[in-house]
């Protein structure tokens, strides 16, 4: 028996602390994926209550063919895709701000190239360049390179296929590049 | 092999390079550039959840256990409790009106009627021929 089945089943056999371990274990996980959809702390803060007391009551459903993470992952990751639905926000195209320019676009105009060369300042605007990228991009960038999710874990959790998650890697990744470079010329 | 090919590749190999801790020695413009970018992804966004989240979150579901639990137990005691009122309140009101019903019944004259027993008759027999009837087994 896995760990996980283990600690599933101590859950559902209502063993004290049990299921506060489960949440501890996967709440960076569930924050990961939420907070990188909605960017908004204090929506996030509640989706992620949501998806611990989904899983409390749905974790009757899970057979362990996956790993429990994946599983939680997906619930996690279907909350916040529906939050996402209702404010009519889009998963996949970048959303244009009131004078319709690409946020993108809008990296810190006043960048010191001297300055950029150091680590910090570089990490500064990638992040920036980050947050600027659509939900779904963001989310499966952050599962991949953080949380070293494999492909096809990404793909359990989304729902998506393995070719587009990897279109999404491999497009996010490039446009990090070359707004980079743009901004700051290469960095090498 | 296209350039995107070669692109990704040189993505995840710099994403290995990055994991392993690996130094920058030998790593072109190119991996170095997609190194920092993996360097950037790997920081975590920044936790902003309480540091008690995970026991709110168990008491709660504790909660939400024990109403679910109590909800039905509270409606099934509440149900029986309902049907004893309910029988001794028709048992007293037939103690008490018991007569005045029968003479009315009997001055409709349905109880004199012999086609009021044979119905009565016919529903009995039908009744008892389903209960005696094999139910069928689902397979």
């Amino acid at each position: 028996m896995t760990e996980d089945q283990r600690l599933v089943q101590a859950v559902l056999a209502r063993k004290a602390g049990a299921f506060e371990r489960l949440v501890r274990e996967y709440q960076g996980l569930c924050w990961h994926i939420v907070y990188r959809m909605v960017r908004h702390p204090e929506d996030a803060r509640e989706l992620c209550q949501e998806v611990f007391l989904r899983v409390h009551r749905c974790l009757h459903q899970y057979r362990g063919d996956s790993a429990l993470k994946s599983w939680i992952g997906q619930v996690a990751y279907t909350i916040a895709l529906r939050h996402l639905q209702r404010r009519r926000i889009p998963l996949v195209e970048p959303p244009d701000d009131e004078d319709g320019q690409n946020p993108l676009e809008q990296i810190d105009d006043g960048f010191d190239l001297e300055a950029a060369c150091a680590d910090e300042e570089l990490n500064r605007h990638l992040q920036a360049a980050l947050e600027s990228l659509p939900p779904l991009p963001r989310t499966v960038l952050t599962l991949y390179h953080l949380d070293e999710l494999s492909i096809a874990e990404i793909a359990m959790v989304t729902g998506l296929a393995s070719g587009t998650i990897k279109s999404h890697l491999f497009r996010s990744r490039r446009q990090l590049r070359e707004r980079l470079e743009q901004r700051i010329g290469t960095f090498s | 092999m296209t350039r995107d090919d070669d692109e990704w590749q040189v993505q995840e190999h710099a994403l290995q390079r990055e994991r392993s801790g690996a130094g920058p020695a030998g790593d072109d413009a190119q991996v170095r550039r997609y190194r920092a970018i993996a360097r950037a992804l790997r920081q975590a966004p920044p936790d902003l959840l309480p540091a008690d989240f995970a026991s709110r979150v168990a008491e709660r579901a504790r909660r939400s256990d024990r109403e679910s639990s109590w909800s039905p137990r509270l409606e099934n005691s509440l149900l029986t409790v309902l049907m004893i009122l309910l029988g001794c309140g028709l048992a007293v009101l037939a103690s008490l009106q018991g007569r005045d019903w029968l003479s009315a019944i009997e001055g409709l004259g349905f109880i004199a009627n012999p086609w009021m027993y044979a119905l009565l008759a016919c529903v009995a027999i039908s009744q008892g021929i389903a209960l005696l009837r094999p139910t069928p087994r689902l397979h």
